[in-house]
């Protein structure tokens, strides 16, 4: 009511201000209207001149010298809404909107917009800033924490790394699990289009970016993240796991306006676990001599050899498994050449900081009838793992123009990332692998300086990531994004708008195994240097109508019904060749290979056909309905079930709208509780999934043979899921808002492979038969904590919790790995692991229990029954941000945090191994906890050459609490007051300094790089995630 | 709202496969399938290694070694219905079983001209299913010389759809539609110009060779004698007689004059029985049966090979290119073993002395015109199939009683022993039965 006042005093005021014109001077205050405090620094301008001031300490400003006829004053403030106001006698009180309020008030829903308190659904918005705070390659890591209901799996610190991502938890076990993404109501391809792997084209990227990586964040204006149905069943089958709706910049009428931004600085490994490096010389000598004596105490070692061990360390070669190199230096290593022997630290020369800059320039102007907004920015991260860095060119153009009742424009959007992407298996050309498999006393060079191991056959990690004849793992990801879009406004309230879209995602990889790789070398020769190149393109092409009413009726009844038609066509080419036996590692192409090993080439396509339809109603701003429909026909569903329909209903109720409301005002500013009701589809089940096929390529006799390769299944169709959210929003003393959203989402006709009788000629077939459950409550606090002339202070909480069932599957029967379950009644990818019971303090060997916690101990790991233990996705997760402002000084730090899952740990059957890797390196942990002698409590068993004891097998013993809390961004930033930027003749300027992932908690009993893992909670040799520490600077002209 | 408009939007075909309408429209179409069908066979399953690892190393000539988990399981007597081997020849069986039968349907409604090539394709699919039915029948069901009435296979004469029942046949059942299919083959190649395809197909001799193989099995002496004459008046070959001979069988590419057919395997096809045989496979000889080879027999060299034996390949690749299906001798030593079922002992004797004498085995010159040439066919026929994986069905169906896993199991009843049907088939609920009481027939430690 306060600043309905407000701006009823503003507008009476100007309104006399029209009966005194001509005056000389004027004065007043510029104050923010949320909370009517003066705002320090506005700058006031007379309407068309170079006339102006900026307001003091208090907010109140005085422009003495008026130009004769001025008539209007510009009031602007960084993060308000400019504003132009009729000059007026008498002191003028000018009061600001923030312009965050502008965005929090409209949802974008990717076919229309819509006022955010007409909106009955789940969705949360991000603004420009928030998606521009983190210095990640991928904008998305911007969302993670802050939005609800937001989680990422980042199994890969590395730049540009694919990341799942699901909205709401896990909806699905074999379709797709990740959501829509809409760039200016175009659908974005987001799927991983990362390298092929040698000699295994067809197996999944083995390396992955995703394309959203290619997304320069400057050029966002916001991100809406849709979730319950009445967001998201307007896109049918594609949005059963939620939507993410980006919106770019547009221009903006006036002079152009020229913005300047540059991050520049170094991304480094921000902390490294003590129990997770590795042993350096004089720990791994001292630890093997124990090993090799507990060796012989349990007869691993015959009294000879270990006679030999001791004096000349000779026969050690025969009985170790350790390479050449490893051979001959731990022969060094008991020797009397002991101050020969290298002591090389891996982990070291593996990871490494590098530079991370970032400079982007934008224009921003137009005219009344033609607008622009132009980008162009540069991005490099240099990864801080050997071989790794990425890239990226963007440049942007956005155009709108308007003629008479016609509007029209386009959006064009191009970016190229450059990715040298090292491999994430186990395999050993993962410099994370060698790090930890290649022992202290093996050297990098030899003695004449050549690279030490390769011509041995074993991996040296500097030479195979060697600028000139090393391995390469490059792959560029061009996205090219054309949007043209119509609109004709019939009458008033009724618009026709014509969006076309067409993204072509367009990934080269080029893979070469180089000079130093090992398996280049055979029979004294570097011919075996093998380069692949594939190249992989998605187009999405769309067309989409809408039509959309929009109209106020009696001042009572709102409405606004949108209709449309969209079409949409999805095709997949790749292209993968591969040819070995280069001359030198300096001639790359493939041409230049003496053999062609192999080529192939694929195509994939899909289509889709919608109507749809969206019908909002309110009366009087206190009662709210909306409803939509959506009739998706797929070419992926079986022809019985080839179109799908999807609906939702929603409700809101304002109950501050109502008079009995009227007296708490003061403190509950604002109460809506909304609830809706419908569901979604995934059509993500395969291209053809539904289809009876014959495939070729299973030839005989060199005559081509044909094959049934898949069985038809004419009722396949979409998973549905169906979606209920009920919550409410309160804002209390206009200083406290609370979003709390209860959601319970039902996968239905989830997509089995069934078992069929084998007489059939088939194994199984794929059907429509499991269910699955995804429960939580998600919360979003905002609050303004202080506020007062100089000093700001606002803070946000945003949680969500989440439980996943899976309710019923193609079969009673479990699907059960050597670590997880699949099973009714428990989470997806639960932990299913022999339990480790720990050390026996008697005699220092491992223990297991014979069926979980609670049943006898086992000294034998094949007597143990494998049990559930905890499940991978995190059960809670958020972030904590805080944001600290005094006159132009600004501090924020944001926080996230995730628990209640597991971390599965597979490399350590080699990390943390007890002595059973024979020569192997030892970790810090093993080496400072192992059992030394009877009565010692501790978690590491005996350390025993060829020990056999089963310790280092896959058990519980490598499963960890995977919560954390990062610091993960903490900036300091200045904004040079109006009155130092009109000197310097900018219109802002801004100077930052900021750290991204400064410091990770996590539990004692972690080890390791970082608790995030992959959706299936499975980790090993994973890209350690990065700090960055930067300095930026804005200027705007 | 005019769907219908949009259903050639709609409609989107892979472009590395048909659609299961199109499958079948010109002979080409057909002759597809059948190479495919063929190729199936080639899988890991059939004889790119499992049946070979039944038929050798679960009897009593070969053994494993511990040098590779490959086929341990079973070759050392630890049987269970979910164990990976036995699923893998009863789906790869029935992959094939369910190509040749799709040709075959197919071949009742196709339009076209039923030209020669179209005829000989469909009397190989014939040949190949009766082939298939065969191995299913005698691994999943009892011999037919020990209970023709117990539960064999299952008999698929049309391809089962996902909204199908089947159930097992009796042994006998199995038999008759196997031999139903073999009829069905020689009436297409007794067709007027249907041609005679080469070595690697199921030619008009291999037909015959089946045949007599069949109802040997069957016990059906008269006629098996009589199949097996025809096949080897259509096949015209001759017997090896020099080690020379014998070894250029395996180690070289070039055919020899004893092969009727061989499966042919495609340099890329995995051959994982090769593997077996190497430095770090799973199998070897049982010395004793080694040692009943003198030196002075041609085969001596090939299995005194220290690796691979009839796997030695040739010099340029090392996996020899292609596995014996039918072979000549097989053809004496079961028309010799007719004889001798019908009390013919001389003429069986004079039979298996084509065979003994070419090789010069330790038989030659020393076989009896008496009953104890029964007993002399069997070792012969032992020594000249070694690692070709017919000792198992040729110890059941002679219901012998032999030491298995290297000695470890003695005096077992194999005859009475089939294996389970794999648990996924049975748990797929479409009617497949469990045989009944399969573990009390597994060997013992006496």
């Amino acid at each position: 009511m306060k600043s309905l006042r407000t701006i009823l005093a503003t507008y009476l005021i100007a309104g006399n201000g029209m009966i005194f014109a001509q005056i000389s001077t004027v004065t007043g205050v510029v104050i923010a209207e949320e909370d009517a405090m003066p705002l320090t620094g506005a700058t006031v301008m007379v309407k068309n001149t170079d006339v102006g001031t900026v307001t003091d300490i208090d907010g109140n400003f005085t422009i003495t010298n008026l130009p004769p006829r001025s008539k209007t004053l510009v009031v602007s403030f960084v993060g308000m809404i400019t504003q132009e106001v009729e000059i007026t006698a008498g002191p003028m009180r000018i009061s600001l909107r923030s312009n965050t309020e502008v965005l929090e008030e409209v949802v974008i829903t990717g076919y229309g917009i819509t006022r955010k308190a007409a909106f009955t659904g789940a969705a949360q918005v991000l603004d420009d800033k928030a998606v521009r705070k983190k210095s990640d390659a991928n904008f998305l890591k911007s969302l993670e924490g802050s939005v609800a209901g937001f989680q990422m799996m980042n199994a890969s610190g590395q730049p540009g790394a694919y990341a799942a991502t699901t909205i709401r938890g896990t909806n699905s076990l074999n379709s797709g699990t990740e959501p829509l993404y809409v760039i200016d109501g175009v659908p974005m391809y987001t799927g991983n289009l990362g390298g092929m792997s040698f000699s295994n084209p067809s197996s999944a990227p083995t390396t992955g970016v995703n394309p959203i990586t290619n997304m320069n964040a400057n050029d966002i204006e916001s991100v809406t993240v849709l979730k319950d149905a009445t967001a998201t069943s307007i896109y049918g089958a594609r949005a059963a796991n939620g939507v993410v709706v980006i919106t770019t910049k547009r221009g903006k009428s006036g002079k152009a306006r020229v913005n300047f931004s540059a991050k520049f600085g170094r991304t480094y490994l921000g902390q490294m676990d003590s129990n997770y490096d590795m042993l350096g010389l004089e720990q791994f000598k001292e630890i093997w001599i124990e090993g090799i004596q507990n060796g012989y105490a349990a007869g691993n070692i015959t009294a000879d050899q270990l006679k030999l061990y001791a004096t000349q360390g000779e026969d050690l070669s025969n009985t170790c498994n350790a390479a050449a190199f490893g051979r001959a230096w731990g022969i060094a290593m008991f020797n009397a050449d002991w101050d020969k022997v290298p002591d090389t630290d891996w982990i070291d020369l593996a990871i490494r900081s590098s530079r991370v800059q970032e400079y982007n320039v934008s224009v921003q102007g137009g005219t009344e009838s033609v607008t622009y907004f132009a980008s162009l920015g540069y991005y490099e991260n240099g990864g801080i793992v050997v071989g790794s860095g990425l890239e990226r060119y963007s440049g942007r153009l956005n155009l709108d123009a308007r003629s008479g009742r016609a509007g029209y424009g386009a959006f064009i959007n191009i970016s190229l990332s450059d990715v040298d992407q090292i491999p994430i298996s186990s395999s050993y050309t993962n410099p994370i692998v060698l790090a930890y498999d290649t022992r202290p006393i093996q050297p990098v060079y030899n003695e004449d300086g050549t690279y030490a191991m390769v011509k041995e056959g074993d991996y040296n990690l500097v030479a195979l990531y060697d600028k000139q004849n090393g391995d390469i793992y490059n792959l560029k990801t061009l996205v090219t994004i054309l949007n043209p879009y119509f609109t004709y406004r019939i009458m008033d309230g009724l618009n026709w708008k014509t969006n076309a879209g067409l993204t072509i995602t367009e990934t080269n990889s080029f893979n070469f195994r180089g000079m130093n790789n090992p398996s280049s070398y055979t029979s004294g020769q570097y011919s075996s240097m093998t380069g692949t190149k594939s190249n992989r393109r998605a187009n999405t092409y769309s067309l989409t109508h809408t039509l959309n009413y929009d109209r106020k009726f009696n001042g009572l009844h709102n409405l606004n019904v949108i209709l449309g038609q969209e079409m949409q066509k999805l095709t997949l080419a790749e292209l993968y060749a591969e040819a070995k036996g280069y001359p030198y590692a300096d001639v790359k192409e493939l041409v230049n290979a003496s053999t062609p090993v192999t080529a192939r080439s694929n195509y994939q396509a899909s289509t889709l056909v919608s109507w749809f339809s969206n019908f909002e109603y309110n009366y009087d701003n206190k009662y709210y309905l909306s409803s939509s429909f959506r009739y998706d026909g797929s070419s992926r569903f079986g022809k019985n079930n080839r179109w799908a329909p999807f609906w939702s209903f929603g409700g809101k109720y304002r109950l501050t709208q109502e008079p009995f409301m009227a007296e708490v005002s003061d403190v509950l500013s604002d109460l809506m509780i909304h609830a809706s009701y419908g569901s979604v589809g995934n059509q993500d089940i395969g291209y053809y999934a539904a289809q009876g096929l014959y495939s070729y390529g299973y030839p005989y006799n060199s005559n081509p043979g044909a094959v049934p390769t898949q069985i038809e299944n004419p009722d396949l169709k979409w998973e549905t899921v169906a979606k209920f959210d009920i919550g409410f929003n309160a804002n209390f003393f206009h200083r406290l808002n609370l979003d709390v959203d209860f959601y319970n989402q039902r996968t239905k006709d989830m997509i089995f492979n069934v078992p069929l009788t084998m007489t059939s000629g088939f194994s199984n077939v794929t059907k429509n038969v499991g269910e699955m459950e995804n429960r939580g409550i998600e919360t979003v606090m905002n609050i303004v904590a202080i506020r007062t002339n100089h000093f700001r202070w606002d803070i946000s909480l945003t949680n969500t919790y989440n439980k996943n069932t899976i309710v019923a599957m193609a079969t009673d029967d479990p699907i059960i790995t050597n670590y997880n379950i699949q099973r009714p009644g428990s989470a997806v990818n639960t932990f299913y692991l022999k339990e480790w019971a720990g050390v026996d303090p008697a005699t220092g060997e491992p223990l297991w229990y014979t069926n979980g916690a609670g049943s006898p101990t086992t000294t034998n790991i094949n007597s143990a029954q494998q049990v559930a233990l905890g499940q991978a996705s995190p059960v809670y997760y958020g972030a904590l941000g805080m944001n600290f402002a005094y006159k132009g000084f600004d501090f924020s730090f944001d926080v996230n945090y995730s628990g209640g899952n597991q971390v599965f740990n597979r490399g350590f059957q080699y990390d943390l191994h007890c002595g059973s890797y024979k020569l192997g390196p030892v970790s810090q942990y093993v080496y400072k906890n192992r059992w030394k002698q009877p009565g010692d409590q501790t978690d590491v068993p005996r350390f025993i050459w060829g020990g056999n004891t089963g310790a280092a097998q896959l058990s519980s013993r490598y499963l960890m609490d995977a919560s954390y809390a990062r610091i993960k961004n903490i900036t300091l930033g200045y904004n040079l007051s109006a009155a130092l930027c009109k000197i310097l003749r900018t219109d802002h300027l801004r100077v930052y300094t900021s750290v991204d992932n400064l410091y990770t908690f996590t539990k004692k009993e972690f080890i390791g790089f970082d608790p995030q893992a992959k959706a299936d909670g499975y980790v090993q040799w994973a890209y350690p995630v990065a700090a960055t520490a930067l300095f930026g600077i804005n200027i705007g002209f | 709202m005019g769907l219908t408009a949009c259903d050639d939007f709609l409609t989107e075909a892979p472009s590395d496969s048909i659609p299961d309408t199109e499958a079948f429209n010109t002979v080409d179409d057909f002759i597809n399938n059948l190479n495919g069908a063929y190729s199936t066979m080639g899988g890991e399953g059939l004889l790119g290694r499992d049946l070979l690892c039944f038929g050798d190393l679960c009897a009593d000539a070969c053994q494993h070694n511990t040098a590779s988990f490959n086929f341990q399981k079973l070759a050392v007597w630890s049987v269970n219905e979910s164990d990976d081997d036995i699923l893998a020849i009863w789906r790869t069986s029935y992959q094939v079983i369910d190509r040749t039968a799709r040709i075959i349907a197919n071949a009742e409604t196709f339009a076209g001209d039923a030209t020669p090539a179209f005829n000989a394709c469909l009397a190989q699919a014939h040949a190949l299913r009766a082939w298939a039915t065969f191995y299913v029948t005698n691994l999943f069901g009892l011999p037919f010389t020990r209970n023709p009435e117990a539960p064999g296979a299952v008999n698929v004469k049309t391809p089962v759809a996902t909204t199908d029942k089947v159930a097992r046949s009796t042994v006998a059942e199995n038999y008759a539609f196997m031999l139903d299919d073999i009829a069905a083959a020689q009436r297409y190649y007794a067709i007027q110009g249907v041609p005679d395809p080469n070595v690697y197909f199921f030619n008009r001799a291999a037909v015959y060779a089946l045949e007599a193989r069949v109802k040997l099995f069957m016990g059906n002496y008269p006629e098996a004698l009589t199949a097996a004459q025809k096949a080897i008046e259509q096949f015209g070959g001759s017997m090896a007689t020099t080690a020379e001979q014998y070894s250029a069988m395996w180690n070289t590419s070039a055919m020899s004059s004893e092969d009727i057919m061989r499966f042919q395997r495609s340099a890329t096809q995995t051959h994982s029985y090769y593997f077996m045989w190497g430095p770090s496979g799973g199998a070897e000889f049982v010395f004793s049966v080694l040692s009943e080879i003198p030196e002075t027999d041609i085969r001596y060299p090939i299995y005194n090979n220290t690796q691979y034996g009839k796997f030695c390949g040739t010099e340029l690749g090392n996996a020899t290119l292609s596995i014996p299906m039918f072979r000549l001798p097989e053809l004496y030593l079961t028309i010799a073993e007719c004889q001798a079922a019908q009390g013919r002992y001389n003429e069986a004797a004079q039979t298996l002395s084509i065979v003994s004498d070419a090789r010069h085995s330790a038989l030659s010159g020393h076989i009896g015109a008496d009953e104890s040439v029964m007993q002399q066919i069997q070792n012969e026929r032992k020594w000249e199939t070694l690692q070709e994986g017919h000792r198992l069905f040729d110890a059941r169906r002679w219901k012998l009683k032999i030491d298995v896993d290297g000695g470890k199991y003695r005096n077992f009843d194999i005859a009475n022993f089939c294996y389970p049907i794999p648990a996924d088939e049975v748990n797929s609920g479409y009617g497949v039965t469990q045989t009944d009481n399969w573990t009390a027939a597994l060997p013992e430690v006496i």
